[in-house]
């Protein structure tokens, strides 16, 4: 599958990954509402990681669309928190 | 819902937004084409503006760091004319000089590092768009139009997926540069108005009080001298008069 991490690159990535990037994605949300900073970096850390380490950079003159999107290296709670409230999605 | 499928969302919806603007599916591929150009354009826009607020920060960092070898001599001085006192509030100074120049000091390198993602999304983006471009004319040339209109959804959405994440990086560049512009000027002001001359605004009266301590003690100097030569001349007298007398 091609993944892409946001202001980075896509990677194509073998898709028995998924399920760690989706527990990953369930705990940040997790540290997310209990506002829990250094969880939520970690947890995004380890993310990035994952698709970085395990994955190959596309080449830039390929298009295709990403079949995972996951968020800028340096997103903050705040602007992770914005993704959920412009649209008034709030998560639990 | 987890922040993946959120991005996902957003990222689909902007897309399909884009893909439903025009009835001919040609169209959209010379549209797509133009914004990439735009977008590319408000990339480089955005690096330029990124080394300009740069540049900024490291002159105002410059400036304080000039204002501290100031200061210093300054202390320097009091310390030797006996005004601890004035030494203080010179050193103080120095100190909120240097907690400035730290945070300055992270605001390059954020900004540096801003710059060099920037650049490598121009780089990327820029291969993306030349790909594109041969794609388009390939697709416009080969496949009759409900061909078409499969591959053109199918690079549309790929080229619109790297445009909104190009977009919003730029976005946030653009937002940090901006942030910093802010409190470079309100740093400006402070240094040009003299507040961080609570700091060094109060240093003329520093410098005022210093060099009236000065000018004192070289009166005072003077007066010494003034006063050896006129023991020396009575002395001269004094010695004179007995050859006189011979």
């Amino acid at each position: 599958m091609i993944v892409r991490i946001l202001g980075d690159n896509q990677y194509v990535l073998d898709s028995k990954h998924l399920d760690k990037l989706n527990e990953l994605d369930n705990r940040m949300i997790h540290h997310l509402s209990n506002e829990e900073v250094d969880g939520f970096n970690s947890c995004l850390n380890e993310m990035i990681h994952t698709v970085r380490e395990n994955g190959t950079p596309l080449d830039p003159a390929e298009i295709r669309p990403s079949d995972l999107i996951v968020p800028s290296p340096d997103i903050t709670p705040e602007e992770a928190r914005k993704l959920f409230t412009k649209d008034g999605i709030i998560p639990d | 819902m987890g922040i993946l499928d959120r991005l996902m969302t957003m990222i689909k919806a902007k897309i399909s937004t884009f893909l439903d603007r025009h009835e001919d599916p040609r169209e959209t591929l010379d549209y797509s084409y133009e914004k990439q150009l735009e977008l590319l354009t408000n990339v480089k826009r955005g690096i330029a503006d990124v080394v300009t607020a740069k540049k900024r920060l490291e002159l105002q960092k410059a400036k304080l760091e000039s204002n501290i070898e100031s200061l210093n001599n300054q202390a320097r001085e009091a310390v030797s004319l006996g005004r601890d006192d004035l030494a203080r509030i010179a050193l103080e100074r120095k100190k909120d000089s240097m907690a400035q120049i730290e945070s300055l000091t992270a605001q390059i390198a954020d900004l540096e590092n801003e710059q060099t993602k920037l650049v490598n999304t121009e780089r990327r983006l820029s291969a993306k768009v030349e790909a594109f471009r041969t794609k388009k004319e390939t697709i416009k040339a080969q496949y009759s139009a409900a061909e078409a209109q499969v591959k053109i959804t199918e690079s549309v959405t790929g080229i619109s997926e790297e445009m909104a994440d190009v977009g919003m990086s730029v976005q946030r560049a653009e937002e940090k540069t901006e942030s910093m512009k802010a409190r470079s000027q309100a740093l400006d002001e402070l240094i040009d108005a003299g507040t961080l001359q609570d700091l060094t605004g109060d240093q003329t009266k520093v410098e005022e009080e210093l060099s009236k301590i000065k000018s004192s003690t070289e009166v005072d100097q003077e007066l010494k001298i003034l006063k050896e030569e006129a023991t020396t001349k009575k002395k001269d007298k004094t010695e004179e008069t007995p050859e006189a007398q011979q």
